[in-house]
């Protein structure tokens, strides 16, 4: 039985499935694989699977403990908090990136003539107090909530398109070749699907008889097959080289649809999945990045410093680019950006934590020994009655 | 002041964070000051990210970070092409 104190798993991943949507919704990603972007958003997810075993990896190194508070315990203190400096760091980086995202896509299509931070004031304090009252709990439960919404809006936008759909869009299969097929799988490996490294700061606070892995990827699973859809749709809708010239493939792929005179503009769907999607990984980002200053700090009270680190990622929002063709050109080099965060910085954490737990183990006296006291035949009688 | 409505609207939620989340924090008995310290660094940063997006001055902090990375990916013979 969970604790009551303690967070569903099944909560997390709904979390994790619903940020993936945040910024790969509206952005047609994957143009390098061209008609393949599909394909390579599956293997992507094939090859997550791996990434995913090792943050689950690290997780089990110390039970019940979050991310950060396993980069204490492997690093000691001062290791420690630049290990958590780095992460609350690239949280901040990545909440700042959707922020952006979001307030330039509203802009450009909604509300042109309103400043940019119009659309923060009501968006941040929305998020600084749900994570400061209600944290982890509220986040996930919303997320949990919202997912289905979310769901629901791809599935249907996709069975309405089936009639403007043309499978020659994504013919021939494999035909952008290797190099480009590996590129695109790289690229989606990192940007929507790494970023899971984010929710494993989260781990504290999940009961330490769940799994880890099997919570990680059906986040990862149920989100990802959602992407596939949504990128399918748009490769058969629109085709990959008019794809590869929006900058909101999908808000313009769905804008073809419409069903007789009546389901007209559903486009607006993408908006509302872009900004459900988007609060829950901002919310993701704020309390990743709330967990890290608080260690880093050593604060009794971890949450006190959200509405802070909200404030911060809306303040560098505003410093990342200054207009849309910059952003794009700045989005596309995220996957690089990620490596480190996403693979590098994990691995070390779990080739530290297992040599250290191994040193630990041969430090301690095995509980198994026999006592000293012991005489030599009652440690045979010991052994006897070991072995049957 | 060439965009005086974001200079204005970025105040006020700094404003509305000072007067909902910092006060409270500062007034408090068993405040930690670490976390006020972090928090007047915050306040401050965004305030001074208001007056230079108030005055139409734009950054590009994000190929800042990005550039060194790209250098680096080239030399060793990558190819940036997405």
């Amino acid at each position: 039985m969970v604790n009551s104190k303690k967070v569903p798993g099944s909560r997390i991943s709904a979390l994790v499935a619903l940020q993936l949507f945040s910024s790969s919704l509206v952005i047609g990603s994957g143009s390098e694989a061209r008609q393949d972007s599909w394909l390579a958003l599956v293997f992507a997810l094939a090859a997550s699977l791996p990434l995913l075993w090792l943050y689950a990896a690290v997780l089990r190194l110390f039970p019940g403990k979050g991310f950060f508070d396993i980069a204490l315990e492997t690093f000691g203190r001062v290791g420690g908090k630049i290990f958590i400096a780095l992460y609350f760091f690239y949280a901040v980086f990545m909440g700042a990136m959707v922020i952006r995202i979001a307030d330039d896509f509203i802009q450009l299509v909604n509300l042109p003539q309103s400043p940019e931070v119009a659309l923060l004031l009501f968006s941040a304090p929305l998020v600084a107090l749900q994570i400061r009252f209600g944290g982890l709990k509220d986040l996930s439960s919303c997320a949990k909530f919202l997912l289905p919404i979310v769901l629901i809006f791809v599935g249907s936008m996709f069975a309405l398109g089936l009639r403007f759909m043309d499978v020659g869009n994504i013919q021939p299969v494999f035909g952008s070749g290797a190099k480009n097929l590996s590129q695109g799988t790289f690229r989606m490996m990192s940007v929507p699907l790494g970023d899971a490294v984010l929710s494993l700061a989260f781990f504290g606070e999940v009961s330490p008889t769940e799994k880890p892995f099997r919570i990680l990827a059906g986040g990862i699973l149920l989100g990802g097959n959602m992407l596939v859809l949504g990128l399918l749709r748009n490769q058969l809708i629109l085709g990959a080289p008019v794809c590869d010239n929006y900058i909101y493939a999908s808000y313009d792929a769905v804008g073809v649809i419409n069903v007789g005179e009546f389901i007209t503009r559903i486009s607006v769907f993408i908006g509302v999945n872009l900004i459900l999607a988007s609060m829950a990984r901002i919310g993701t980002c704020v309390y990743t990045a709330t967990l890290g200053i608080s260690q880093i700090l050593g604060l009794k009270e971890s949450r006190r410093l959200a509405a802070p680190c909200t404030l911060l990622m809306a303040a560098a929002s505003f410093t990342l680019y200054d207009n849309l063709l910059a952003g794009t050109e700045a989005i596309q080099c995220l996957p690089l950006f990620g490596v480190p965060f996403q693979f590098l910085l994990p691995l070390l954490l779990l080739v530290c934590g297992k040599i250290k737990k191994s040193r630990k183990r041969r430090a301690s006296p095995a509980p198994s020994a026999a006592p000293p006291s012991f005489s030599e035949k009652e440690r045979e009688g010991a052994d006897f009655f070991r072995t049957v | 002041m060439c965009n005086n409505g974001h200079f204005w609207l970025s105040l006020l939620l700094i404003g509305g964070f000072v007067l909902l989340d910092f006060i409270p924090q500062v007034r408090e008995q068993k405040h930690e000051p670490p976390a006020v310290c972090f928090s007047v660094c915050v306040y401050a940063f965004a305030a001074v990210i208001a007056f230079t997006a108030g005055c139409s001055i734009r950054m590009n902090a994000a190929m800042a970070i990005f550039s060194p990375l790209l250098s680096l990916y080239r030399s060793w013979g990558g190819d940036m092409r997405w």
